[in-house]
């Protein structure tokens, strides 16, 4: 049902002030959970994660072969994720997170634990440099297993978009009024716009960068037409025409034209984007952290992820599966969504992180799209 | 709220002065359980929700325990929320007057005309949808709305407009229209729970006293069913303060209400800056929720009389 | 059309209700004239509720014509006819005081605020309610609310007020002193008084007239007196009052119209009926007129004596009931106590054998063929 603000800022704070009544009922599942699949080998652990992150199919299959069960609950965002963490601390043993948010956020807060990625055996199977990222590497160790990746383009209906762009500025032409369908999450809008603006750093932008930002916010209101709470939203509003431009994640295109849409192409604007990239991260005293390792090296393995790549269309960073995708006949495809092009890619893109201007954006964002 | 919960023990009948303590805990054990759930899951955060209201957040998304008034400033100063605040209050109120003047022609033919049995069962009916979710019926009514949308093919097909019209979705009208379809129901079961008690003998009455039908409806029958009307009202106002979901996926980026600045707050764990914002709703539902009570009680007291 | 000054204050000509096919009100014509207590009487069903919400206007008619005071109103709406009602459940209303309750038809007529204060004491003194008049419907009694409801309709001065079984809800001695109330307050007020009842003794105690209803039709208009001691037919002997009937036939004993008992005791009856030749016919005696003893019957009178034996005596406080199984039927006889003293007299009766007589001037001969209308519609309860 609908949670009016109250509710929600209510149940946000019953989250913090009941912290430790929900400890102890989680801690009684888990508990419960361990005493069921409790020997050395198996068992159940904790993760937050999106949904993308697995198939429902494999985690069936490797709770058959090796008894580990996961217990996911829905990770909704990264700051979310992170203030959930916050409270909860070692009830869960993993989460996911984006590119800045792993170290800047749960490793500077001490949530996280840095492993040797190289212990595990499965990760011989990404690509070298995805295991060898500066932002992620401290001497202790590194911070997460790397998933996957994307950076975010503009794609357009060829019919209904001329001349071909190649700009974020076209977000802003008066032509495509109403017909903008773009993510629900206000600080990505305004780190478009600050890219639309010729800013690098979107996610630290200085008062005077946000003032030139407001005015793009201004022009680009009237074209939204509406905002995505999730990605089929968008896909969906391209393939029925209401929208001519959305933006998200590569592999739109092929998304719109299974879904029986009009043509879209997608490009990344001349100016830069932001971009994301993911891992799983090791909770701090995890209380199931022994299941992790042997999970991941199942769950990681090319023919999963392969897979995942066919179901959720996005890369990610197992080298081993491209070549699968490749035997699969499905090298075009994952040609088309940069697979093998992550590092050239990821280095053209500003990544998603907490940045010092998220709450100015944030009011920015509300002074110029409330009424 | 909390005044009146203590006006309501200071008012307690005269027999229980005399009983003794422990007599009075028993007597009082059955309310524990609500005692718990109103202090636990509503004063402690309502309070908690002030504390933070006046810290802030830093970098690292930390709350810092350091008093200022500025997510406050912000609000008053901020002309876009005190204005989206007034068009949320003018959407609820449109959306409030037409849920009742639906609600009451359904639950007033139901409670006069139709045998209680059948008035049960079309009742129902009413609710039935909403036992599925939530997001689908909005997502329904954004095909139903929508540009390629059923009214739009219907009223093309009928040759009523030429082109599919965009203005029936993403936008006030949009929803206007998903908020009354959503609260109707609410507003008909406390109705039809105030007139299936009204003895409509009384505006034959009136009308045998030389009442015309409007003035025995105006004389009679509203000031017997105010109570309902108030509570009607209360359960269709005040959620939508609250609404989120059906303005960003209705509303489109032209119709978002209050609670989706709030909730952008909380969405990137701005919970100080967000908590501000809940908490002068929150303060102005109370207040609307006293003034409301006291009408409740003054026609409670007159038709108890 | 009649003039207004000598018009009846109700006319009904040839109405007819229907509700779909069933048929509330056959082809009704009835006159009340101003100034009467009028008594719809009959059991439920009959359509005696139906010709009072016609006369309120509260449904519509069907066919023929409804007029006030001589003007045709078949179309007017409840709220522009000079006619009020006290309703069945008096139908107060609950978030009003007692004095607004009385001053809600005034203030909608828009009279000064004056002259409502004055009418509101005036009912409400006519009622007996002064005291009462800042209290709510939920703080009076059944009685009070009857009162209130009577102050209420009367406060606008009407032509007519209808009361539809206004005592129905009251116990059985609050409802005796409403009658004798109801009464006074008609003679008090002058108003056409329409009264619907199922209760013969409400009716035969305070109208002035009373239409026994069954059927959708009108029975027999009369007087109390004429409908108790004349009914037309047996259903309206039955119903008012309680009767003694013997079957039999019409026959001649040489010197006049006679009816002949089953048992052969042939009666003497002062005309041949109408109507009674044909179809099955019952002589009734009342009660009160059967003369029961041990001996034969005293004094002048050429009464009718059959033998019986008394089967059930019943003392009833003012009177000793005793039933008499006789060979023309059974026979209730009624002995009022006072001037002597045969209590031991009627005890010892009890499986004896008796005589049983009466006047013949006092027994009526009836139809007996149309029992539909009290038998089966007297089990129906109350409303109407």
């Amino acid at each position: 049902m609908n949670a009016i603000d109250n509710q929600l800022s209510r149940r946000r704070f019953l989250q913090a002030s009941a912290a430790v009544g929900a400890a102890v009922s989680l801690g009684g599942i888990t508990a419960a959970c361990n005493a069921i699949g409790g020997t050395a080998q198996g068992g159940t652990f904790n993760w937050m994660t999106w949904g993308d992150h697995y198939i429902d199919t494999q985690l069936k299959a490797i709770e058959a072969s090796d008894k580990i069960i996961a217990q996911i609950s829905e990770l909704a965002g990264n700051a979310e994720g992170f203030a959930k963490l916050k409270e909860v601390k070692g009830e869960l043993d993993m989460i996911s997170g984006d590119a800045l948010w792993v170290p800047d956020a749960y490793f500077a807060e001490g949530l996280i634990e840095p492993f040797d990625i190289n212990s595990l055996k499965v990760s011989s199977q990404l690509y070298s440099f995805a295991r060898e990222f500066d932002i992620w590497t401290t001497p202790d160790g590194y911070l997460g297993y790397p998933f996957g990746w994307s950076p975010i383009s503009i794609y357009y209906n060829v019919a209904e978009v001329s001349p071909a762009p190649d700009s974020w500025g076209v977000l802003l032409d008066p032509k495509y009024k109403g017909r903008i369908v773009i993510e629900n999450q206000p600080e990505e809008i305004v780190a478009y716009m600050g890219k639309a603006s010729g800013v690098d750093d979107v996610y630290n932008m200085t008062d005077d960068q946000l003032a030139t930002v407001k005015g793009l916010l201004e022009q680009l209101k009237p074209n939204v037409l509406k905002f995505a709470q999730q990605a089929t939203d968008s896909v969906n509003a391209m393939t029925s025409g209401e929208a001519w431009l959305i933006t998200g994640n590569l592999g739109n295109e092929d998304r719109v034209k299974d879904a029986g849409g009009p043509e879209i192409k997608g490009f990344i604007p001349k100016e830069g984007t932001v971009g994301w990239m993911d891992a799983e991260m090791i909770v701090k005293d995890g209380a199931n952290k022994a299941l992790l390792f042997p999970y991941l090296e199942k769950a990681e393995v090319a023919e999963n992820i392969a897979a995942n790549f066919i179901t959720h269309g996005r890369p990610l960073f197992n080298e081993a599966a491209y070549q699968v995708l490749v035997n699969q006949g499905e090298q075009d495809r994952a040609d088309r969504y940069l697979y093998n092009k992550a590092e050239e890619t990821l280095a053209k893109t500003t990544l998603k992180g907490p940045g010092t201007s998220t709450e100015k954006s944030i009011q920015l964002f509300n002074e110029v799209f409330g009424a | 709220m909390a005044s009146e919960i203590v006006g309501g023990a200071a008012l307690a009948p005269p027999t229980a002065i005399g009983v003794r303590r422990g007599a009075r805990l028993r007597q009082l054990a059955p309310f524990l359980p609500a005692a718990v759930i109103i202090v636990g899951l509503f004063l402690v955060p309502l309070a908690l929700m002030f504390a933070f209201s006046f810290w802030s957040t830093d970098e690292n998304l930390d709350v810092i325990p350091v008093w200022t008034l500025e997510n406050y400033q912000n609000f008053f100063t901020n002309p876009t929320y005190v204005r989206t605040l007034f068009k949320t209050m003018v959407i609820g109120t449109g959306v409030t007057i037409v849920c009742l003047a639906v609600a009451f022609a359904v639950a007033y033919f139901l409670a006069r005309y139709v045998s209680r049995q059948w008035a049960r069962i079309a009742l129902l009916v009413i609710i039935v949808p909403f036992w599925t979710s939530y997001l689908l019926r909005v997502y329904s009514w954004q095909a139903i709305l929508g540009e390629r949308g059923a009214l739009n093919q219907v009223l093309v097909g009928l040759g009523i407009i030429d082109e599919p019209s965009l203005l029936f979705v993403y936008n006030d009208f949009g929803t206007f229209i998903v908020l009354v379809y959503l609260y109707i129901p609410f507003a008909a079961l406390v109705l039809y729970a105030s007139l299936e008690r009204f003895d409509f003998t009384q505006l034959t009455a009136a009308q045998d006293l030389g009442a015309s039908p409007i003035r025995a409806f105006r004389h009679v029958l509203l000031p017997q069913i105010r109570p309902g009307l108030i509570t009607a009202c209360i359960f269709v106002f005040i959620p939508i303060l609250g609404e989120f979901l059906t303005p960003s996926m209705v509303g489109g980026a032209q119709g978002l209400l209050i609670a989706n600045l709030l909730a952008n707050f909380f969405k990137n764990a701005l919970i100080p800056e967000g908590a501000a914002v809940g908490f002068l709703i929150a303060a102005f539902v109370t207040v609307l929720l006293i003034v409301f009570r006291r009408y409740l009680r003054i026609e409670d007291v007159v038709v108890r009389g | 059309m009649t003039g207004a000054g000598t018009a009846p204050a109700i006319e009904l000509i040839n109405v007819t209700k229907r509700y779909g096919e069933a048929v509330a009100l056959d082809r009704v014509s009835l006159q009340i004239e101003s100034g009467e207590f009028f008594c719809l009487l009959g059991p439920s069903g009959c359509g005696k509720t139906t010709t009072l919400n016609l006369i309120g206007g509260f449904i519509p008619l069907t066919s023929g014509e409804l007029r006030i005071e001589g003007q045709r109103v078949n179309d007017l709406p409840p709220h522009q006819r000079d006619v009020n009602t006290v309703f069945q459940n008096y139908a107060l209303f609950p978030h009003m005081s007692v004095a607004d309750n009385v001053a809600f038809g005034l203030r909608m007529e828009s009279l000064p605020d004056d002259e409502i204060g004055r009418r509101v004491g005036e009912y409400l003194e006519l009622v007996g309610l002064s005291e009462y008049r800042d209290r709510y419907p939920g703080q009076l009694s059944g009685g009070q609310a009857q009162r209130v409801a009577l102050a209420r309709a009367l406060a606008k001065r009407p032509t007519v007020l209808l009361l539809d079984e206004p005592l129905g809800a009251l116990d059985l001695k609050l409802r005796k002193q409403m009658q004798v109330e109801l009464a006074r307050i008609h003679r008090q007020v002058g108003t056409t008084f329409v009264f619907v009842t199922h209760d013969q003794e409400e009716a035969l105690s305070m109208a002035t007239r009373i239409a026994v209803m069954a059927g959708g039709h009108v029975r027999q208009i009369g007087t109390p007196r004429e409908i108790y001691l004349g009914p037309v037919d047996r259903f309206v002997a039955d119903f008012i009052g309680e009767s003694n009937f013997l079957d039999g036939r019409v026959a001649s004993n040489g010197q006049g119209p006679a009816f002949q008992l089953s048992n052969g005791t042939v009666v003497p009856i002062p005309t041949e009926p109408d109507g009674t030749q044909n179809g099955r016919v019952a002589l009734m005696i009342r009660p009160e007129s059967v003369g029961v003893g041990r001996g034969a019957p005293g004094g002048m009178t050429p009464n009718v004596v059959i033998d019986g034996r008394a089967t059930n005596v019943a003392f009833m406080g003012n009177h000793t009931r005793i039933t008499v199984q006789t060979d023309a039927g059974i026979l209730v006889a009624l002995r009022f106590h006072g001037e002597s003293d045969e209590q031991a007299v009627e005890e010892e009766m009890l499986d004896q054998e008796v005589h049983v007589w009466w006047d013949p001037r006092e027994s009526t001969v009836v139809t007996a063929d149309d029992l539909r209308g009290s038998e089966e519609e007297l089990r129906g309860g109350p409303e109407g």
